[in-house]
């Protein structure tokens, strides 16, 4: 209890700082804008601003890279309302809904209704996120190698079964990950592994140039592909703030997003458009007014921001309590932190409690931005998301080389970064999932480190090591998401198979 | 998606396998044993590699003839309201590999602004003025950003006799 208390008390103590509220605006306004321009993930958004990060405190760090989550979940929204294109993919529900709004001329009540709710979304999943990840981070303790293994092997297994198309597609890129990890020294004898006599190779690939070229650089050179760009809002509109009276409906939709965000993205592997779909559907199923979603409806708003802005905070407690991260952004979350020089895993919030107090500083300061900022920044923000693309790309991708650069001023980690970028463009291509490849970077080294360390203690017993009561419930919950996911795989491709055959 | 692209890929997760394997074989297995050892971790996700990608083969071999070139596709598709271009891509990815092997010889002022016109000119930008002003106008702003306010020292190339001046700090 004193943990939970004390994380909102540093948290707030944190907007007291003028550096760190700096830090949060810039983040906040960077994730707007980034997730104003349709075709620009979360993931880009975060992963051009990373290297930024190396320069700040880890409490800091934690904080700019929440601040542009937070910033990029409402941006997206914007350009879903007036142009009808969403940001992100989440968002998409938002753009039905919104656009068809804002062609009635009700923009301000699109407008309002996405306001209120990512406030509110944002708001309470902060609560949510101290009162489960500090009971979960206390639990520490509990976990000693075998279990730290097997909840990194979760922490795969869940965004392969649960993330990807393809289950065996998301194995080889999982794998891969792994794989490239391992390069350089044995953790235990020293030893080289596929350093082929390179010097650079010999302390391994550079995590953060692999994580950001897989993550980032992939996605711009995937949007090279196509050149246009977006049209800007027709005709004048009218974005005047809704009153209450128009707002009656949304409480129920909202209440549905904001729960239905915060268990979604508790989950590893599940995203925020998961949970802004679900909260949709339950939000229609349950509204007195069903016909008007898809027609133009508030409620449908409601319930798609306020899930997709409660999802992130949900999406934070695995990451922070056992440091496994739930999907690409927060791979780039714990990338972040691997810069300041920590070790994620499960003890990651005991060690370092300034993180988990930096988060909700950096959430609190964020969700404050955008209530004092957020309305106001409405009509700005479209001209952000109808600015020049060809520009926005190009300028992006020399940033993000800057930035691997600036890391350890080595052009072997931009080749690196580059290269891992062109892997991660073929691999999004064909679905092979760069979040569980870039996941596989990160947890390489801690899966074969507690593996090995693990099965020392249990005198080299693999049976006694895979029969630890905490060990064997991950390992049972890894083979169940393994399973999910070839379950939907099978559902996914007869659906495929009975189009193709309609067509 | 292409159907044969999809094959080829998963022949190469295959063969990366196979040679992920085989390579484990000149670690040296050093001086500390242990149960996993120190080509174990690495033996183990080499077959976990081939055998996913020989599974893969054989569920894209099963029914190939009467399977459309196009299938489904597993990953991103498109946007059906534009051009696509393939090669595109590659450009872009060559002109960061030149801008790596540029950055340490040219130096960041000299070596930034012909990359990025022509990765404007690769996204066919053609007027003169936005080529030359955004290329040069962004290679000053980044460098102002990464010198004087976050003290990284982006190397000068040529212009190194200038570095009292040119690396400053706000």
């Amino acid at each position: 209890m004193d943990l939970f208390f004390e994380s909102l008390t540093q948290g707030i103590a944190f907007l007291g700082q003028p550096g760190f509220v700096l830090i949060v605006l810039l983040g906040t306004l960077w994730g707007i804008a980034g997730g104003a321009m349709p075709g620009t993930s979360a993931s880009l958004t975060v992963g051009v601003a990373l290297p930024f990060t190396f320069t700040m405190a880890p409490e800091q760090a934690v904080a700019f890279v929440m601040a542009i989550l937070v910033g990029a979940n409402f941006g997206n929204s914007i350009p879903a309302i007036l142009i009808g294109v969403p940001g992100t993919p989440s968002a998409i529900l938002t753009a039905q809904e919104g656009f068809l709004l804002h062609r009635q001329g009700k923009t301000g009540l699109a407008l309002g209704t996405m306001y209120i709710s990512s406030l509110v979304g944002q708001g309470v999943s902060i609560i949510f996120f101290v009162a489960l990840v500090v009971p979960l981070a206390s639990l520490a303790y509990l976990f000693l190698p075998p279990e730290i293994f097997a909840m990194a092997l979760l922490g795969m297994t869940a965004v392969i079964g649960l993330a990807g198309r393809s289950v065996l597609k998301g194995v080889v890129a999982g794998a891969l990950g792994v794989a490239v990890s391992m390069i350089g020294l044995d953790p235990v004898n020293s030893t080289e592994r596929l350093t082929f006599g390179v010097l650079e190779l010999r302390d391994g690939l550079s995590t953060l140039a692999l994580v950001i070229g897989l993550l980032a650089i992939s996605e711009l050179i995937r949007s090279t592909r196509q050149v246009y760009a977006w049209a800007p809002p027709t005709g004048r509109f009218n974005a005047r703030f809704p009153r209450l009276s128009e707002l009656r409906g949304t409480g129920r939709p909202l209440t549905i997003g904001t729960l239905i965000g915060c268990f979604v993205g508790l989950a590893p592997g599940a995203s925020a458009d998961a949970a802004s779909f679900v909260s949709y559907q339950q939000a229609k199923a349950s509204s007195k007014r069903p016909r008007e979603f898809g027609r133009g409806s508030i409620e449908g708003i409601a319930a798609n921001e306020s899930a997709q802005q409660a999802c992130q905070a949900g999406d934070l407690i695995p990451t922070l309590a056992v440091g496994i991260p739930g999907g690409a952004t927060m791979v780039l979350v714990l990338a972040a932190v691997t810069l300041q020089g920590l070790v994620p895993g499960p003890l990651l919030v005991e060690q370092s409690p300034e993180l988990l107090f930096g988060s909700v500083g950096g959430l609190l300061a964020a969700t404050l931005f955008l209530l004092v900022i957020g309305w106001p920044l409405c009509k700005v923000v479209v001209k952000v998301a109808t600015a020049d693309r060809t520009l926005v790309l190009v300028g992006a991708f020399v940033l993000a080389l800057v930035g691997v650069y600036s890391l350890q001023l080595s052009t072997f980690d931009v080749m690196v970064a580059v290269l891992a970028g062109l892997v991660g463009y073929v691999m999004i291509r064909f679905g092979y999932s760069v979040a569980a490849a870039s996941l596989g970077v990160i947890l390489g080294p801690q899966l074969e480190s507690s593996l090995r360390e693990g099965l020392l203690l249990e005198d080299g017993n693999f049976l006694h090591l895979v029969s630890r009561p905490i060990t064997a419930i991950v390992l049972v919950l890894a083979a169940l998401s393994l399973a999910y996911g070839v379950r939907a795989e099978i559902r996914a491709r007869r659906v495929d198979a009975a189009n193709q055959a309609a067509a | 998606m292409d159907k044969r692209f999809d094959l080829a890929l998963a022949i190469g997760a295959t063969a990366l396998g196979v040679a992920l394997y085989a390579l484990t074989f000149s670690i040296s297995t050093g001086s500390v044993h242990d149960p996993v050892g120190t080509r174990g971790a690495l033996q183990f996700v080499a077959i976990l590699i081939a055998v996913a990608g020989v599974a893969l083969i054989a569920r894209r071999l099963r029914g190939w003839r009467e399977q459309p070139r196009l299938v489904p596709p597993d990953g991103s598709s498109d946007d059906p309201a534009h051009a696509a271009s393939g090669l595109r891509p590659l450009g872009i990815v060559a002109l960061g590999l030149a801008f790596a092997l540029a950055l340490d010889p040219l130096g960041f002022l000299i070596a930034t602004p012909p990359v990025l016109a022509a990765g404007l000119a690769l996204m066919e930008v053609r007027s003169a003025k936005v080529l030359v002003g955004y290329s040069v106008g962004l290679t000053a702003i980044v460098f102002c950003v990464f010198v004087g306010l976050f003290d990284v020292l982006l190397p000068l190339g040529p212009l190194d006799v200038y570095s009292d001046v040119l690396w400053f700090q706000f």
